[in-house]
């Protein structure tokens, strides 16, 4: 049955945030437990340690029997693995108000199928069968919410958004901070002119169609910011009808998971080098979590499939170069401008809206903090060795076992991505506003592809190097 | 000295309409948490206000303000 809470008065008070956002939002958390990460792993290298027993992850595979033999022989390994995780994510959870006993047997649950995902990417006929991790663990999330449903107690442990925000902390420890200014200004000027155009292009057609502005802005949003956070985050800005809210949520989740598919296909067919298709994927993709479920899909083509040229971190790389620092970090913008105007200049609604620079702190993407840091703690870590050492010691020791714990956060959130779709709880979003959002989602992918293949090729295909 | 205005109607945060925990957040906008999340920093403290049925943030003001019960 699909939620219907209703809206009915509230007598309960109202915690103030503050310097209570430091554990009452996942952002946050998500902060301390990468960085913690990320900290530990450099500890551990300062005293002659590694973090590499603990961040297990499956090897390559011919037949089931070597499955069997590598579960044996690591049990020890993925065991304590597992409870990392599990008390890290559940002291996380409980701060954020989901209880340790509601959180735990799910996330166990989450475990358990992630590790047989991740070994499914790993056998060495899954790129034969297309069979890639984030596409299988989508379907099969998807195929289950839709069909037998999902129990109930699993739903405590389907956090995506808290999963892919570690991951991305994670990931910081892999780029390098020099990589990240190097790129960062072009990721900005190529989605700043796709964020740009995309939204004007729905908000101009849904005024032309006839939509009210508020929810003209916060379809432009969801579609050329960051998806479902971007229409809430304008949403609550502009003051936008509850139902107005749901059809952008609606539009934008519905187009997304069409994209996690299209796109990797679509630059396979066009034999694009994975950082190209990195780009394009942080260019038109709408949310995070699928967008990497994208990238990496596309960047296990590299090695694998014939014509694709580049390194599999390039895509996955590429991708949150553009997303987070070309898109992500700007919605406090998006939200404060758009603020101002349907403050002044629009249709009053009978409530007093505040618009003030605030807003752009308030909304801006905390865990973004994290994966800048991560990667100026690496970067400071690598400062003090000559390149070939970075390679021979600090790689092995530090950032590749951040990678593993990294694709481990990224597949529970693919999974739980799936599992918390329900295509009945879509809303019916009417002809006009999916008029509109097309007609942004057409001018994204076009100019994306424009731009990452044609106008900036050059430098997202030398990424890597 | 300029006299004081009239005191200002006390923010939706604090009233009895408005909605904003994330629990009640992810329930009234439903798949909300499939591709986002109501405990992310960008929603800062926004909420759902029963009386107008809009998506607000905490700072708004309106006429049909009506305090939260004194628990």
């Amino acid at each position: 049955m699909p939620t219907t809470a209703s809206l009915t008065t509230n007598d309960a008070p109202l915690p103030s945030s503050g310097w209570r956002e430091l554990w009452l939002k996942e952002d946050w958390w998500a902060i301390w437990i990468g960085l913690g990460l990320v900290f530990v792993a450099i500890l551990l290298f300062s005293s002659g340690g590694s973090l590499r027993w603990l961040a297990v992850a499956p090897q390559k595979w011919s037949h089931g029997s070597e499955v069997v033999t590598q579960l044996r022989e690591h049990a020890l390994q993925y065991l304590a693995l597992f409870a990392l995780f599990a008390a890290s994510f559940g002291a996380g959870g409980a701060a954020l108000g989901i209880p340790l006993r509601r959180f735990l047997p799910a996330f166990a649950a989450i475990f358990v199928v992630s590790t047989g995902l991740y070994f499914l990417g790993l056998w060495d006929q899954a790129a034969h069968y297309n069979l890639e991790p984030p596409l299988v663990a989508l379907g099969l999330g998807l195929l289950l919410a839709n069909t037998v449903g999902v129990p109930r107690w699993v739903g405590a442990g389907l956090r995506v958004e808290f999963y892919i925000k570690i991951g991305i902390v994670l990931l910081g420890a892999g780029l390098p901070l020099t990589l990240i200014s190097w790129a960062g200004p072009v990721a900005i000027v190529q989605a700043g002119v796709v964020s740009l155009a995309t939204f004007g292009t729905i908000y101009f057609v849904a005024i032309r169609l006839g939509l009210d502005r508020r929810l003209a802005a916060t379809l432009g949003t969801g579609g050329a910011v960051c998806g479902v956070s971007g229409a809430i985050a304008i949403g609550g800005a502009v003051g936008a009808k509850r139902e107005q809210v749901s059809i952008a949520i609606s539009l934008v989740v519905a187009w997304a998971i069409i994209m996690i598919f299209v796109l990797p296909l679509a630059a396979r067919s066009l034999g694009l080098s994975t950082g190209v298709a990195g780009a394009w994927i942080g260019t038109s993709e709408f949310a995070d979590a699928a967008g990497l479920a994208a990238a990496q899909t596309y960047g296990a083509y590299a090695g694998t499939v014939a014509g694709i040229a580049g390194h599999a971190d390039d895509a996955v790389n590429a991708f949150t170069l553009m997303k987070v620092i070309g898109r992500d970090m700007w919605i406090g913008v998006w939200a404060f401008v758009l603020s101002v105007i349907a403050t002044t200049r629009w249709e009053r609604t009978g409530i007093e809206g505040r618009a003030d620079a605030g807003e752009i702190w308030r909304r801006f993407p905390k865990f973004v903090l994290g994966f800048l840091l991560a990667s100026a703690l690496v970067t400071l870590l690598a400062s003090g060795h000559v390149y070939g050492d970075y390679k021979k010691l600090i790689v092995p020791t530090v950032v590749a076992p951040l990678q593993a714990l990294r694709t481990w956060a990224f597949t529970f959130a693919f999974l739980s991505i799936g599992l918390t779709t329900r295509v009945r709880e879509f809303v019916a979003v009417g002809a006009r506003p999916f008029y509109a959002f097309a007609a942004g989602v057409l001018i994204n992918v076009v100019l994306g592809f424009i731009l990452s293949t044609q106008v900036f090729a050059g430098f997202w295909q030398s990424l890597g190097h | 000295m300029a006299a004081a205005g009239p005191p200002a109607t006390p923010r939706c945060a604090d009233c009895r309409h408005f909605r904003s925990t994330a629990t009640e957040i992810e329930a009234m906008l439903p798949g909300v948490r499939s591709l986002s999340s109501a405990y992310a920093a960008i929603r800062a403290d926004d909420g759902l206000c029963g009386l107008h049925d809009r998506y607000l943030s905490a700072r708004s003001r309106c006429a049909g303000y009506s305090p939260r019960a004194t628990p």
